[in-house]
């Protein structure tokens, strides 16, 4: 019974342990380390890394600067090195010179180095080498004397100076000389330039570095700064393919894209590429605004008719049939406005105002004239406390006096309430989404809806291979109201199935091993 | 007594290989889903902004230049940042970088200006977050690998390339617009697999539970 206990107690504490670490990682684990798959490769380590010669630092560079040339009062028996001597830069070590007999008739030259090794020459003669920081040369005072004194050493500088005086008998004449390394010809290079090279798979890819067109692949892309750069390839009919390549100092990284075929677009467009002349001005396409010329439109297959306007200019009306997959060149002309006069006719005393802004009060005599008024359509609006406004578009022809009556009426006491209405300005993505406000089909995206009654609307995106987007957004009466809907592809992947097979696979397991079980204990 | 030793043994073995087994499917199903979580979520970010960057022209963004926060020009371009970004409330802040020609990232619009004008980041400040995911962006539209911190928060975050959209343009990049999502609500998003653990873990049980008790009938029966 005990043994059964602990064995519980065993499978237990194993089950624990188990789903422990699994529990643990719910809250950082998968969050904090990248469980997908990185979107950009590595390019390959250099293989050689650029060498730099560094050049010795330290250049024993200074000279002892006080010399012990006084003569000695007793013969010394021994010489020791000047306490005096920069201790860093020349030896300190303390050698022994034979001592010498007294009245001998010798005199010594010694010459000091800073560096061991070094040879010594008297007027060209070798003498020996420097041991120890120091060579001493016993001469003859009354031999011949010596000139020069130099010192050289393979590697380094020679150094030569003339002898101050030959010592007397008995006496040390010093001579001090300091030698330096040749420096080495070896430079540091200068930080080179690397380079990418694209060959794309198909070749012809549109290359663009950082964001920037470079050109078509197969390409090399020299003088590049050692850094990190974002490159795309870009190819009609297949996916871009987006990496982040390495530069190395001298080196030529290499960029490979194989692109893959994209699948094929949901609906053929075509591009109108807009200009103006000049430039900025509004341009609306089935009255719907797209933005400023110079822009390319993408546009389905169809009629579409075009609409630029400018202040101070005309309208700019035209329509245009887009073919699939083909762009078009639209230039438009835009003629300085041509201005006309109006003559509104109202009750006295009414404000008058045009294109939302106030042009002036209905004069006693009941006519407001208004001089260069661009011609075109403009929205007229008379308001007067107490009454009905009025409210009308009106298109000024040029050079003409455009007669306008607006008369007024009381106010119902009694009004029928007439709401004002609003709208929304959907875009989407993709574009070309079906768009149903409150379920009623309004058309496709882009789109601008108008005459929206204000409050709250069901609105409903759908598109072919995408889920169905819908949302409740709400309308202020006189404002238009902007969407922006991303909509997500149809998942073809379903997340929750692959939990739901393993779930199943890991119950056939356990009943497996029930039965397993089950067959093994029986008798 | 030897008997009983050896159908223990069993019952054990039997159930340490339904723990393993069961462990390890638990497993994977729960890291594929969160892998599905994540990538669904970075999916819709990129969507987004992307559809945002559509939206912003770089006309209106070449005059922008340090100083200039309290312009109309720049507030306009923050209203509509602003305007847009509120069609979605997980979206924390949408800001507009530009990657300048020796590769620092700088800051040329913060739709937080209006509301927090000390708070916000100033133009030509030097944005801290990861610079690989923006160098990728002014290819295409991308997100952040995994959240991060900055002096203003912990954020995931998606980016997308503003084109010059100019005629005949070529497709240059002239900026790269950003949305932020909380770092906490992508973990919250993302980390939703816990019914997984749970289904795992009673499966355990279940099996643990059918095993002993077959076993202690057949132990009987033996006995």
């Amino acid at each position: 019974m005990q043994r059964r206990f602990f064995v519980i107690l065993l499978i237990l504490v194993l089950c624990a342990t188990c789903t422990i670490p699994v529990s643990a990682s719910v809250v950082v684990g998968d969050v904090t380390s990248p469980v997908t798959e990185p979107t950009t490769k590595a390019t390959p380590e250099p293989t050689e890394l650029p060498t730099f010669v560094t050049p010795p630092t330290t250049v024993p560079t200074t000279v002892p600067t006080t010399v012990p040339t006084v003569a000695p009062t007793t013969m010394p028996t021994f010489v020791t090195q000047p306490t005096t001597l920069s201790p860093t830069l020349l030896p300190t070590v303390t050698i022994t010179i034979e001592p010498t007999q007294v009245g001998g008739g010798k005199g010594w030259i010694d010459t000091y180095c800073n560096v061991d090794g070094a040879t010594v020459y008297f007027d060209s003669v070798p003498q020996g080498k420097i041991a120890g920081g120091i060579l001493s040369v016993a001469v003859s005072p009354t031999g011949s004397p010596v000139k020069t004194v130099s010192v050289s050493l393979s590697g380094y500088t020679t150094w030569s100076g003339p002898l101050s005086r030959m010592p007397e008998s008995g006496e040390h004449v010093a001579v001090y000389s300091t030698i330096n390394p040749i420096p080495t010809q070896t430079t540091v290079p200068p930080i080179q330039n690397g380079a990418i090279y694209v060959q794309s798979s198909p070749s012809g890819a549109a290359i663009y570095m950082n964001g920037n067109f470079q050109g078509y692949a197969p390409m090399t892309i020299p003088n590049l700064i050692p850094s990190t750069y974002s490159m795309k390839a870009s190819l009609s009919g297949y996916t871009p393919d987006t990496q982040l390549i390495t530069v190395y100092s001298g080196q030529t990284a290499s960029y490979y894209p194989n692109l893959q075929p994209s699948p094929p677009a949901p609906r053929s467009t075509g591009t109108v590429s807009v200009t103006s002349n000049p430039t900025h001005a509004s341009i609306y396409v089935d009255g719907t605004y797209y933005g400023q010329a110079p822009m390319t439109v993408t546009l389905y297959p169809g009629s579409h008719s075009f609409r630029l306007t400018l202040p101070g200019y005309n309208d700019f009306p035209i329509t245009l049939y887009v073919n699939a997959n083909t762009n078009q060149k639209l230039n438009a002309d835009m003629s300085p406005a041509v201005y006309g006069t109006v003559a509104i006719t109202s009750m006295p005393g009414a404000s008058v105002f045009m294109d939302s802004n106030a042009q002036g009060q209905i004069p006693p005599s009941g006519t407001l004239t208004l001089n260069n008024i661009p011609n075109g359509n403009h929205l007229f609006k008379v308001t007067a406390p107490g009454y009905n406004e009025w409210m009308n578009t009106v298109y000024i022809r040029p050079n003409t006096v455009n007669s306008i009556n607006a008369p007024l009426t009381p106010i119902n006491p009694n009004p029928t309430p007439v709401p004002a209405t609003g709208g929304f300005n959907i875009v989407s993505t993709p574009t070309g989404a079906e768009v149903y406000i409150d379920n009623l089909f309004k058309g496709y995206t882009p789109a601008t809806l108008d005459g929206i009654s204000p409050g709250s609307h069901q609105v409903l995106l759908k598109y072919t291979g995408y889920i169905d987007y819908s949302t409740v957004a709400s309308v202020t009466a006189g404002q238009t109201t902007p969407l922006a809907i991303s909509m997500q592809p149809a998942p073809s992947p379903t997340p929750k199935s692959a939990p739901s097979i393993l779930t199943m696979i890991a119950g056939c397991t356990a009943i497996l091993a029930i039965g397993i079980a089950t067959r093994r204990f029986r008798p | 007594m030897n008997s009983s030793f050896v159908q223990s043994n069993k019952i054990l073995i039997c159930s340490i290989l339904v723990i393993l087994i069961i462990g390890s499917f638990t497993l994977l199903a729960y890291n594929n889903q969160n892998t599905a979580l994540q990538n669904s979520v970075k999916q819709g970010m990129e969507s987004t902004v992307s559809v945002m960057a559509t939206q912003i022209s770089p006309k209106d963004l070449a005059g922008i230049k340090p100083g200039d926060e309290g312009s109309e020009h720049y507030k306009a371009i923050v209203q509509k940042l602003r305007t847009m970004r509120s069609m979605d409330d997980a979206l924390l802040n949408a800001y507009i970088l530009k990657v300048n020609p020796d590769q620092t990232v700088t800051f040329l619009v913060d739709d937080l200006y209006l509301q927090d004008p000390q708070g916000s980041a100033k133009i030509g400040e030097v944005s801290t977050a990861p610079k690989m995911d923006i160098l990728l962006a002014l290819s295409g539209p991308t997100t952040s690998k995994q959240p991060y911190t900055t002096k203003y928060g912990s954020f995931m975050t998606a980016y997308a390339p503003i084109d010059d959209n100019v005629l005949d343009s070529t497709g240059n990049t002239y900026a790269v617009l950003a949305i932020d999502v909380p770092a906490t609500d992508y973990n919250d998003y993302t980390s939703r697999g816990g019914w997984i653990l749970l289904t795992g873990l009673v499966s355990m049980i279940l099996a643990i539970g059918a095993i002993f008790l077959f076993g202690r009938s057949t132990t009987k029966k033996d006995e």
